[in-house]
């Protein structure tokens, strides 16, 4: 027990440190603290399910350790930025100012080819009409265009949009959300006749129905038959 | 901060009872091997009443830890040290000084594996 938790102490560290050094391509939105825990939890778990020769608690105490030991590191990192930097890297700017920089690019080890997929996935074509692309500490890129090529807002076009806030649903899968109604301020009385305006006789004909704040309803029927 | 408080002490009392754990198997483990040790002497004196008295007490002391070791050994290490006990049981119903002594020395390797691979030390680990 005492040399299993050791060893997964010590195997959390050096997956830590190894992943930190194979730099942030490798990630794929996880910071490298939950890539290891991911990665090492899955594993150990299975192992006493798939050996019943092996006591439970050589799952146990590795996962238990592990998940302190996150705890602890992820508590500790939001205390200290300088550690996090250390555990998780610093964002590296790729295009700064429309020029891509090849001194991080070569050291994030990211190609020009994959830099134009991340490109084309946030929708841009030239790196040209990008005034920052940063590769972040989860291996995400952020790309932030100059602003005659940033897609225009209500806000750019003087227009007043209003906010519907965020829908609620009053009836799912032919059940009423008693509770989402009373949030919301309405009653039974409301929603029978919203039901009656749509043809329906009773909120079991309903699969999906949401209100929002301001007073919008999205409402699907049940599908009959199927 | 809660979180991280109990993280920390989650993490202490790992540790606490990892290592309380390799002293209670250290503890069970010398306590079992001196019996089957004791068990050989007698035989080797002659004193097969002690002897059968000693190996009853080794059976006796290793059932009644069963729950723990069952919830912190390997099953095939257990059925190892099942089959190291018959046979010195054997040996000694048949009598046999030579044969009690090399059942005695084989359960004695096997508990003091148990002993090294639960002991915190730097082979054990890497």
């Amino acid at each position: 027990m005492a040399v299993s938790f050791v060893r997964t102490v010590i195997v959390f560290v050096l997956l830590i440190v190894s992943i930190r050094i194979m730099g942030k391509r490798q990630l794929g939105e996880l910071e490298p603290l939950e890539l290891v825990v991911a990665v090492l939890i899955s594993n150990l778990a299975s192992q006493p399910l798939q050996d019943t020769g092996i006591p439970l608690i050589y799952g146990v105490v590795p996962v238990l350790t592990l998940l302190a030991c996150q705890l602890v590191i992820s508590g500790i990192s939001v205390k200290l930025p300088r550690f996090r930097r250390v555990l998780c890297g610093k964002p590296s700017i790729l295009i700064d100012n429309g020029a891509i920089v090849q001194s991080e690019m070569r050291r994030c080890r990211i190609s020009v080819d994959e830099l134009y997929v991340e490109l084309r996935v946030n929708g841009f074509i030239d790196p040209s009409q990008v005034r920052h692309a940063i590769l972040e500490t989860d291996g995400t890129l952020s790309v932030l265009p100059y602003a005659r090529f940033a897609p225009a807002t209500p806000e750019d076009l003087s227009l007043e949009v209003p906010d519907p806030g965020l829908p609620v649903s009053v009836i799912c899968e032919g059940r009423v959300m008693t509770d989402n109604l009373r949030l919301l301020g309405l009653d039974g009385r409301w929603l029978r006749s919203e039901l009656m305006k749509r043809g329906a006789t009773g909120p079991e004909q309903v699969y999906l129905m949401t209100v929002d704040a301001s007073g919008g309803i999205y409402y699907a029927e049940k599908e009959t038959g199927k | 901060m809660k979180k991280e408080l109990f993280a920390s002490g989650l993490l202490l009392l790992l540790l606490v009872l990892s290592v309380a754990n390799s002293a209670a198997m250290e503890s069970l483990c010398s306590r079992l091997s001196g019996k089957a040790l004791s068990a050989s002497l007698a035989a080797e004196a002659g004193d097969w009443e002690s002897c059968d008295g000693l190996v009853r007490d080794a059976f006796d002391l290793w059932e009644a830890s069963a729950d723990y070791t069952h919830s912190i050994l390997h099953h095939n290490t257990l059925d190892t040290i099942d089959s190291d006990l018959r046979c010195l049981q054997q040996a000694a119903l048949e009598r046999g000084a030579r044969s009690l002594r090399a059942a005695a020395g084989l359960l004695g390797d096997h508990l003091r594996g148990i002993t090294e691979t639960e002991s915190l030390s730097l082979g054990s680990i890497f």
